[in-house]
């Protein structure tokens, strides 16, 4: 017997969201869109009339507004969107107990043995996207699929591509449908992966299947074997519902309202995000032993920055010990760009049950220490008890405050 | 890399807002609380196998054992019953701590008090 494996994905979805909540914007082009004065002015969405100008998520308010004069903006509300996420969560549960989130806007169902409640498939897909509209307002196109990745392949280049907004893969069909796509529309295959395999004439999927295996594997080692996998509909992962997930690594980054010249500003936010980072990393308890800094230049036509990451002396989650080595990384690889956008990421991780003595480090005072700041936070706000540097110009504390993703919660 | 993505490349490239992960992992847990503290349902037999401990602990002070299911915890409440209400569907007790009178829509199990009391 064979696996059904399901992927719902909500059809521009925070638009979707938008419209349900306020019903007078049916039928419009509606473009859920940042604060224009804070550059997070992009369409994180748009609904399917604002698509039918040309709209495309990610792009700037002004030329949305270029391409359709009464195009309708409105502000993001992240809150209502996760609300109505674990809503359809719950949905799904009345069909399957294995339902598994993959992002705010897909989660994979696996229906495997529930043909005799709900029927074929397809009949399965019908119902459950009806049930999301009717509950939700939201239309969710399907995938269907014998493992979660044929599933994925289906909704991405099939049913969100079809009128009926389902579609079903199977090792049977699988080659037949998606050997003739481009390469790029192979789950995994990211724009530098595209040209790399552009350079060694695999354009289609079709020419990445009929390579031999080991020669992938020998060139990229495990991502391609996962590759030449993936074009031949082969794939291990299971639809898991408590993913209990090993958290590998944890990262915070931000778009800067404008771009940070300044030496001084950049730190401010540098230690802003370190704050953050270990703060959260200090809640699940564990502690970090490589950090990451990530900055990207001002310039889009000509992208700059740089990521690099570096071990840390112990394994720690406490700020002041991982801020000094940000500070290393970004004195030796900032090259004097303007930057525009900046992460923290803190990998590696352990628990925080074990620490290493030092002799001279009082290292459990320090801990004592941040466990009291996370508790005054965690009580009375992100904002009752913060560095004096948040208070000078270029910090973004108090702006992001409240904030979920960096917009309006 | 590890080989981990070969059999976990969706759990690898999941993307997922803090605040989202977070709300997910609440929700799950209360469903799970939920699961843990349903009220159980009975057949018949076992009705009349409780309507017969009560009405013999009514009748010959029989010490009896009862576990009701209140707001997310089992308590157990021990003693003898004094009186049956069937239009309120109240049980009348006495306990160590006095009279009391438990739902009978929040029973989850009777027995015997097969502990010795000194």
């Amino acid at each position: 017997m064979s696996n059904i494996i399901l992927l719902a994905d909500m059809e521009s979805f925070y638009a979707s969201v938008e419209v349900a909540r306020n019903p007078s914007l049916r039928g419009k082009p509606v473009v859920v869109c940042g604060d224009p004065k804070r550059r997070h002015g992009i369409a994180l969405a748009a609904s399917k009339e604002a698509k039918s100008y040309g709209i495309k998520t990610g792009m700037p308010a002004w030329q949305c507004k270029k391409l359709c004069p009464r195009v309708i903006f409105t502000k993001p509300h992240m809150k209502t969107y996760i609300d109505v996420s674990l809503k359809i969560t719950g949905i799904f549960e009345q069909f399957t107990d294995r339902v598994s989130p993959y992002s705010i806007d897909e989660q994979f169902l696996d229906m495997t043995g529930c043909e005799r409640l709900f029927g074929t498939p397809r009949e399965m897909a019908l119902r459950i996207s009806k049930k999301v509209l009717n509950e939700t307002g939201v239309r969710c196109r399907i995938g269907i699929g014998e493992n979660p990745l044929q599933a994925k392949m289906a909704c991405d280049n099939f049913a969100k591509k079809n009128s009926e907004g389902i579609f079903e893969l199977n090792y049977k069909n699988y080659a037949r449908y998606t050997w003739p796509l481009p390469i790029k529309d192979l789950f995994g295959v990211g724009s530098r992966m595209e040209k790399n395999l552009h350079r060694i004439g695999v354009f289609t999927i079709g020419n990445l299947a009929r390579l031999p295996k080991e020669s992938l594997k020998k060139r990229w080692g495990a991502v391609g074997e996962l590759l030449w996998l993936n074009s031949h509909g082969i794939d291990y992962s299971t639809v898991n519902p408590s993913s209990t997930e090993t958290c590998k690594g944890i990262g915070h980054s931000i778009t800067l309202p404008r771009d940070y010249s300044s030496e001084r500003e950049i730190r401010v936010v540098l230690l802003e995000l370190t704050e953050e980072v270990c703060r959260r990393a200090r809640t699940i308890g564990k502690v970090g032993k490589v950090v990451n800094l990530y900055c990207r230049g001002a310039n889009f036509d000509n992208p700059t920055g740089f990521s690099r990451q570096k071990k840390l002396a112990k394994p720690t989650a406490i700020t002041m010990d991982v801020y000094p080595v940000v500070l290393q990384l970004f004195n030796t690889y900032w090259d004097r760009m303007p930057i525009r956008a900046a992460g923290i990421s803190l990998s590696g991780l352990a628990s925080d049950k074990q620490i290493q003595l030092s002799l001279f480090d009082n290292e459990e005072q320090k801990i004592a220490l941040s466990h009291a700041m996370d508790e005054i936070r965690n009580r009375f706000g992100i904002t009752s008890l913060f560095r004096a540097s948040s208070l000078t110009s270029g910090a973004q504390l108090f702006e992001r405050a409240n904030k979920i993703g960096g917009h309006e919660a | 890399m590890s080989s981990k993505k070969i059999y976990d490349q969706f759990t690898c490239s999941r993307m997922m807002l803090p605040e989202h992960k977070e709300r997910l992992k609440n929700y799950r847990k209360k469903l799970q609380q939920k699961e843990k503290y349903r009220m159980p349902l009975f057949d018949e037999q076992q009705w009349e196998e409780f309507q017969f401990i009560l009405e013999h602990s009514l009748h010959y002070d029989a010490k009896i054992q009862l576990t009701i299911l209140q707001e997310e915890s089992y308590l157990e409440v021990q003693g003898v019953v004094k009186g049956l209400d069937t239009v309120k569907r109240e049980i009348t007790i006495a306990t160590e701590s006095g009279l009391r009178k438990l739902n009978a829509k929040e029973i989850v199990n009777i027995d015997y008090d097969y502990k010795k009391t000194p």
